[in-house]
């Protein structure tokens, strides 16, 4: 047995807490079916809903009490204290920024990003005061940037585990240094996609009314469960590879690091059955995660579609989300990785092979897009209907005509031609490919939520927008503290997974070469 | 560390039991009573039960606004400001609404006033998050000013726009507050507004009927617009009752409703404009 | 023991989550019931009439503790029928708005420079008699005038022509808006009355000539209920309604046809119209010959008229014009109704209604009983620009705003004005004393009303609440003078004054049942016999042959430095130029392109003249005048070369919510002024 020092106790704790919040979180669906059903409201989509999530959360507190009852509780050897484990020389890099001070560009730009949100957090404050009146939103168009900036970081959150996950469940060996980079976006700009919605708010202070009186036929409760479960279970994957990484650096830190090193590694020593059991559950998040992914985008895009509004009610927005925010995921992803080689020196880590390989993904994606945008619009078009073709005039000539085709080219003419070039297999290639993604699949985003706001379906009432400067602050608040937030990780965790290069390197190949031959005629 | 995982299993065992259960007796009970009408949806109504709707005759009707002034009084709705009017800010839950056809010389022009349409399927009761807006027994589409946490999903899902948001605070001069119709709440800052019949007046009226211990007659609730209306142009009454005069003017050949294709089905109905 | 566990978790996790958050947390969650509304006290009714315009609707005001909390018609009241007009609907805010005056104010800088110095009530009244006993004193010039609002008989008024009787003779004047007025002057001069009945919703064909009676009728509730009457009365029948105008207005969008008009040119197009039926022989034979005079020379008079020049000033097709003639000839009784623009106007329209025989039994016109009683008088203008008094007081109107070209000058040969309002309006700002009065519903009320169904109604009732200010009425105002000037002859207080004209008119038993909801006497206001009294006791063309032989009625279209064509009309929440200080009317004030909160500019695109003008774009409108800044709004459905303006707007004060909003057109011209934009 372990000796029973504070670690241990607050990871009981938090073993602890997550199986009582996994039984809350089913009980609250059974309370919320029970209060509709007495409301005489449809219950059914409570069950529903309950009966998905639910299951969930139990899977993810099996889990957890994994990682607590054979890692954290684990009886070692009596007496010995196991080896420390060592660093190599080559990855000396890899935990250099954890080490090493930072340099004065490093906490200039830092610097810069903190003055940023700071005023972003005094323009909330503003809005916090005098109400929505400070936005430019106004009768019809009742949602502007914040719904936009909702989606687009929900979308660029599906870089991370989504990716991720799919590449472990395929076994492409080029993955191992970039899962971990990829990870990290998905969590914290998921809560910055969440954070716009209580941004968006007009009551704020009464957020948690969806808990407390939540009703699951609103597509935004579908939101609030797929949201908070993704948020959860991508947390925990981004935790469950990090474990190793954090008990080699816990053999090495001093001062505040060493105990939260302590108590996040979980008592690792590295032994065999540690591992089997630390792979197991990523194998097995990483299948649970990606239908919560797409889950998630998909509810995102209900959120439009279940209205009868035109533009917006429309059958293929949910698998058009989702290709959109994979799609804008990996750009966001291959900027990410290109902004880490250049500042930390990662040039033999993240090898113009990986962007090369994210580049043919974002190929797929980019022409996926396409495909779907042109069947949306193609669809509208034909069938004609007169209030759908309000919208869709606004878009494609109208005053959103310039937006309209400024998402055509930068989302698709220009990384289309780049990624089939030759520039497409090099790093500045796929970074100018993916940096005009990102502005383009922004301007998707909010020429699907604003324009059909401006003309609703009566004529009577005809409407404008133009975000006012608490809007446009709020947004560059979110990207600084984002950035923030991502700079400070990588000072406290190794961004590329150390083990699992490692791994690659001892085992990958043997295993590689016999998957190979398993391929072919014995 | 044994009894733990004993009692994890329990949990779920536990868990997994009640649900069926619940699933059950819910089902069970579903079947057995008559599904009660909070939520959204509309069941048939028996005789005596009401449900009210409202009927607006534009070939009466000559969008003079009274009915505009008279619910805005009523209702103790903010009062607006230029500031307001340039943004598409000022709320009013009843509005008069203009379109054009044609060009000079031949022009045609509509006005048509618009109060919540009240739809017995509405549109935006079905995605709010937190019951926040709601479809009453009476059909009334009512709204929660205290629970709404101001997401205004309800205001994108209403194919007719006619609910309000309360984008600030609203304003109002000390001297004017004397004016308040003490029958209905003032509206905090960030929520969701709407016409709600004035529902306050029905409230009264059966107040009123009760003391005197008598049924709800016919003419004991009028909405402020229908009654200050001096064209008569609204009428409004009881569509579950056949001798009501809105009952019997919303089956008239005239009679039709705003986006009558989208299966809301509202109460209220208007008549066309002509012989 | 699993099961309780559960439940122990079940609930712990949830009491304990509620109990973790925060106390104000808690409070805005945990409290889904809707703000509590103020507590409710002691509910009353009130019934009196609404006294903010002269149509004299019957309302009903609830009461909470005393509060004014609500206004709603009285279903039973002749004129109204349970209906108002947004403006009776707004009166709570007139009555409760936060920049009335509380104070009697004398300037103190000089004129219109909005400084001034509160005074009590005792030296207000003493300070202006002793002006008035100075003027009378002093010199030969008029001593004083007294300026009231064109309407109705009312004791207030009948105070103030009381206090001008005891000072001088022709020195008691009304002041109206023509937009909103009965073309009285064509009565007066055809049909011997400035005052004559109708019955509105008799007619099978009602053309207005210029009127937007929709919005702009002196008695707005009646209109609304007479179109009403019109379109589905209870006969079935299904009256035309043809709206000649110049701009596209609710009336003429309500109308079967609009006939679009050049600005001033309708009293033309009546006239060609009058000829098209006497050439084609379709008018009353019977009626002309023998209930008119001077039908002859009228006819003669006519010669020189022809379609083709009436078509090219007007604008209006030939081919329309004669359709038109046939209309009016086919469907019976056909009216023709005006307001009271140019007399040329507004006798040709009546004439119309002489050759339709439209006049009399069983027509829409009929003659008045009590012919007295209506202040209104055209004449005032001229008679005081040409000998300004030494003093003027002005009631409850505000003359620098409804006719600002003519009035800025009398005031300022005028010494000393003093005014009666309850907010500082462009008159009263330039005034040297300033009074403030009640507002109607602090008002005790005696009235005599003439509605538009040819009944005449006499209401009296008490007020309907406490006055909240230091503000008195205005007749205890012009009372407290009157006795101040002549002493002993004049009742003591108000009250026993108002009491005495009650049993003149056998009313003070109205006066006492008011609070039991009737407070009014309805009587026949058509004439039982002769409805003309004219000399000849006949009806007489003479004046409209004589100002047709004045004047040169075809006036060639100029197309120079300025090419467009000013048309003003009055919405009706500012109906006679009033109501932009009360907030919820300003909202409805373009109820057809959802304007509101400014002043908006309408015209047809190709009219804008200015390229790239483009909708909703700020530009200025000039006259010769002057210029004042405007929205510009297209329509497709505007006359071209005509742009419309809304008279309402542009004050100085007048309360926060109209304070420097919009601007006032009156400003730069009237109907049919030439006028160019410019981009601002």
């Amino acid at each position: 047995m372990r000796p029973r020092n504070w670690t241990f106790y607050v990871q009981l704790a938090g073993f602890a807490g997550f199986c009582l919040f996994a039984v809350a979180a089913n009980g609250w669906f059974v309370w919320r079916a029970v209060a509709s059903y007495r409301l005489g409201d449809a219950w059914l989509p409570a069950v529903v809903m309950g009966s998905i999530i639910g299951p969930i959360f139990i899977i993810l507190s099996w889990i957890i009490s994994r990682l607590f009852f054979k890692i954290a509780l684990r009886k070692t050897k009596s007496g010995k204290s196991p080896a420390p484990l060592e660093i190599f020389p080559e990855e000396e890099v890899l935990v250099a920024p954890i080490f090493e001070a930072p340099t004065g560009g490093f906490l200039a730009t830092m610097a810069v990003l903190t003055c940023v949100s700071l005023w972003a957090i005094f323009a909330w404050c503003y809005q916090m005061y005098y109400g929505l009146a400070v936005t430019g939103l106004n009768n019809p168009v009742f949602w502007g940037f914040y719904i936009t900036n909702f989606v687009f970081f929900i979308g660029i959150s599906h870089a991370g585990t989504l990716i991720s996950a799919i590449l472990r469940i395929v076994q492409a060996e080029w993955r191992r240094s970039i899962t971990r980079s990829a990870e990290v976006i998905t969590v914290l700009v998921l809560v910055f996609g969440a954070g716009n919605i209580i941004l968006d708010l007009g009551r704020p202070d009464r957020a948690l009314n969806v808990f407390l009186a939540g009703r699951f036929q609103s597509p935004l409760m579908w939101d609030v469960c797929s949201i908070t479960t993704y948020l959860i279970g991508s947390t925990l994957y981004l935790y469950l590879p990090l474990i190793p990484d954090i008990a080699i650096l816990r053999d090495r830190a001093q001062g505040w690091r060493k105990p939260l090193y302590e108590l996040l590694s979980l008592n690792w020593s590295g032994s065999h059955e540690e591992r089997e059991v630390l792979e197991k559950c990523i194998a097995i998040m990483a299948i649970l995660v990606i239908p919560v992914a797409v889950s998630v985008h998909t509810v995102v895009s209900y959120v439009f579609s279940m209205t009868v509004q035109p533009m917006w009610h429309s059958t293929i927005f949910g698998p058009y989300f989702v290709v959109g925010a994979i799609f804008s995921g990996i750009a966001a992803l291959i900027i990410a990785m290109a902004a880490l080689r250049k500042g930390y020196g990662l040039e033999r880590h993240l090898r113009a092979i990986h962007f090369e390989n994210l580049g043919k993904l974002l190929l797929v994606m980019c022409c996926l897009w396409f495909y779907f945008t042109f069947s949306e619009y193609l669809t509208t078009w034909y069938g004609g209907e007169p209030e759908h073709m309000v919208i869709f005039n606004l878009k494609i000539s109208g005053p959103y005509a310039p937006a309209f085709w400024l998402m055509a080219v930068t989302c698709f003419v220009v990384p289309f031609g780049v990624l089939v070039s030759p520039l497409g297999k090099t790093v500045r290639g796929t970074v100018i490919a993916s940096s005009t993604v990102i502005v383009g699949m922004w301007l998707e985003r909010f020429l699907i939520v604003v324009p059909t706001l401006i003309r609703p379906r009566l004529p009577y009432t005809t409407g404008g927008y133009t975000p006012s400067w608490v809007e446009i602050s709020l947004f560059a608040g979110c990207i600084s503290t984002f950035v923030m937030l991502y700079a400070m990780f990588t000072r406290v965790f190794p961004i590329v997974s150390i083990w699992e290069v490692r791994e690659g390197k001892e085992q990958a190949e043997r295993e590689v070469v016999a998957r190979i031959r398993t391929y072919f005629p014995s | 560390m044994e009894s733990l995982t004993t009692s994890r299993n329990g949990f779920l065992r536990g868990l997994l039991g009640t649900l069926g259960v619940f699933l059950l007796s819910g089902i069970g009970k579903a079947w057995g009573t008559a599904p009660r009408d909070a939520g959204h949806g509309k069941r048939p109504l028996k005789p005596g039960e009401h449900r009210w709707g409202m009927v607006i005759d534009l070939d009466k009707c000559t969008g003079c606004g009274s009915c505009v002034v008279a619910c805005s009084t009523e209702n103790n709705l903010a009062l607006g400001n230029p500031q307001e009017a340039s943004m598409g800010r000022i709320i009013r839950w009843l509005k008069i609404l203009p379109s054009h056809e044609g060009e000079f010389p031949t022009p045609k022009q509509r006005l048509l006033p618009m109060p919540c349409q009240q739809c017995d399927i509405p549109p935006c009761t079905k995605v709010c998050p937190v019951y926040a807006t709601f479809r009453n027994e009476e059909g009334i589409v009512g709204q929660v000013y205290s629970r709404c946490i101001g997401c205004r999903y309800c205001l994108n899902a209403c194919p007719y726009t006619c609910k309000d948001f309360n984008w600030k605070a609203p304003v109002w001069p000390e001297e004017m507050r004397a004016s308040f119709n003490p029958d209905v709440s003032i509206r905090p800052k960030g929520v969701v507004e709407k016409c709600l019949f004035c529902h306050h007046r029905l409230q009264r009226a059966k107040e009123e009927a009760v003391a005197e211990g008598r049924p709800l007659r016919e003419n004991d609730y009028q909405p402020a617009c229908a009654e200050i209306c001096p064209a008569k142009a609204i009428v409004f009454g009881d569509l579950n009752n056949n001798d009501s005069d809105a009952a019997n003017l919303s089956k008239d050949p005239r009679a039709f409703h705003l986006l009558e294709e989208l299966g809301t089905e509202p109460k209220v109905t208007y008549l066309k404009e002509g012989a | 023991m699993e099961i309780s566990r559960r439940n122990f978790f079940k609930f712990g996790i949830f009491s304990g989550l509620t109990s973790a958050l925060p106390a104000w947390a808690k409070k805005a969650v945990l409290t889904p019931k809707e703000d509590a509304p103020p507590p409710m006290g002691e509910e009353s009714f009130a019934y009196t009439i609404c006294g903010l315009c002269p149509a004299g609707c019957g309302i009903r005001v609830r009461k909470v503790d005393g509060h004014a909390v609500g206004i709603s018609g009285i279903p039973d009241h002749p004129t109204n029928q349970g209906g108002l007009c947004p403006k009776g609907a707004a009166s709570l805010q007139e009555l409760y708005h936060p920049d009335r005056l509380r104070t009697p104010l004398l300037r103190r800088g000089p004129r219109g420079s909005g400084e001034w110095k509160e005074i009590s009530w005792d030296k207000a009244v003493r300070s202006l008699s002793e002006k008035i006993t100075r003027a009378r004193s002093g010199s030969k010039i008029k001593p004083l005038a007294a300026l009231t609002r064109a309407r109705a008989w009312d004791i207030q008024g009948e105070a103030l022509r009381g206090l001008a009787d005891s000072i001088g003779k022709d020195n008691f004047f009304a002041l109206g808006f023509p937009k909103s007025e009965f073309p009285s002057d064509a009565y007066e001069r055809m049909h011997g009355s400035r005052r004559v009945a109708f019955h509105m919703s008799r007619a099978k064909l009602l053309v207005s000539f210029g009127f937007d009676w929709l919005q702009s009728y002196p008695s707005p509730v009646e209109a609304q209920m007479a179109f009403a009457q019109l379109r589905r009365g209870p006969s079935g029948d299904r009256a035309e309604i043809v709206q000649i105008e110049p701009r596209f207005s609710v009336t003429a969008g309500k109308a079967d046809q609009w006939v679009p008009v050049r600005p001033g040119t309708e009293g033309l197009l009546a006239l060609i119209l009058a000829k098209q039926l006497i050439a084609n022989e379709t008018y009353d034979k019977a009626f002309i010959h023998a209930q008119s005079r001077g039908f002859e020379d009228f006819k003669k008079s006519l010669d020189a008229l022809s379609l083709d020049d009436v078509s090219t000033a007007t604008e209006v097709p030939g081919k329309e014009i004669r359709l038109l003639a046939v209309k009016l000839s086919s469907l019976k009784p056909a009216a023709a109704i005006t307001n009271r623009g140019p007399l040329l106007t507004q006798m040709a329209v009546h004439a119309l209604n002489a050759l339709l025989g439209n006049i009399g039994t069983g027509g829409v016109f009929s003659g008045m009983e009590g012919r007295e009683g209506f202040w209104a008088d055209g004449l005032a203008d001229q008679s005081l620009q040409a000998r300004p008094p030494e003093l003027l007081l002005v009631d409850r109107v505000d003359p620098l705003f409804l006719s600002p070209s003519v009035w800025k000058e009398i005031v300022a040969k005028t010494p000393f004005v003093a005014t009666v309002s309850s907010f500082l309006n462009e008159t009263a700002l330039s005034s040297d004393l300033v009074l403030p009065c009640h507002t109607p519903l602090e008002r005790g009320h005696c009235s005599f009303h003439v509605s538009a169904n040819g009944s005449a109604v006499l209401g009296a009732a008490p007020k309907a609440v406490a006055p909240l200010h230091e503000t008195k009425d205005p007749g205890e105002i012009f009372l407290a003078l009157t006795r101040a000037l002549a002493g002993t002859r004049v009742p003591a207080d108000f009250d026993s004054y108002v009491m005495s004209h009650m049993k003149k008119l056998r009313a003070e038993k109205l006066f006492h049942e008011s609070s039991g909801g009737k407070f009014w006497r309805e009587m026949s206001a058509a004439a039982s016999g002769n409805p003309y009294a004219t000399r000849s006791g006949k009806f007489e063309f003479d004046a409209l042959t004589n100002l047709l032989k004045l004047q040169d009625v075809k006036k060639a279209r100029e197309d120079g430095e300025f090419p467009l064509r000013l048309h003003l009309y009055a919405p009706l929440a500012f109906s006679f130029g009033e109501g932009a200080h009360l907030p919820y009317l300003q909202s409805v004030a373009g109820p057809q392109m959802q304007e509101a909160w400014e002043t908006w500019a309408e015209m047809h695109p190709e009219t804008a003249s200015l390229p790239g003008l483009s909708d909703g774009e700020a530009i200025w409108v000039e006259s010769r005048r002057g210029k004042i800044e405007a929205r510009a709004r297209l329509s497709r459905a505007a006359m071209p070369g005509v742009v419309s303006l809304p008279v309402g707007l542009g004050y100085a004060d007048y309360g926060r919510w109209a304070k420097g909003l919009g601007s006032n057109p009156l400003e730069i011209g009237e109907e049919g002024t030439e006028v160019r934009l410019w981009k601002a």
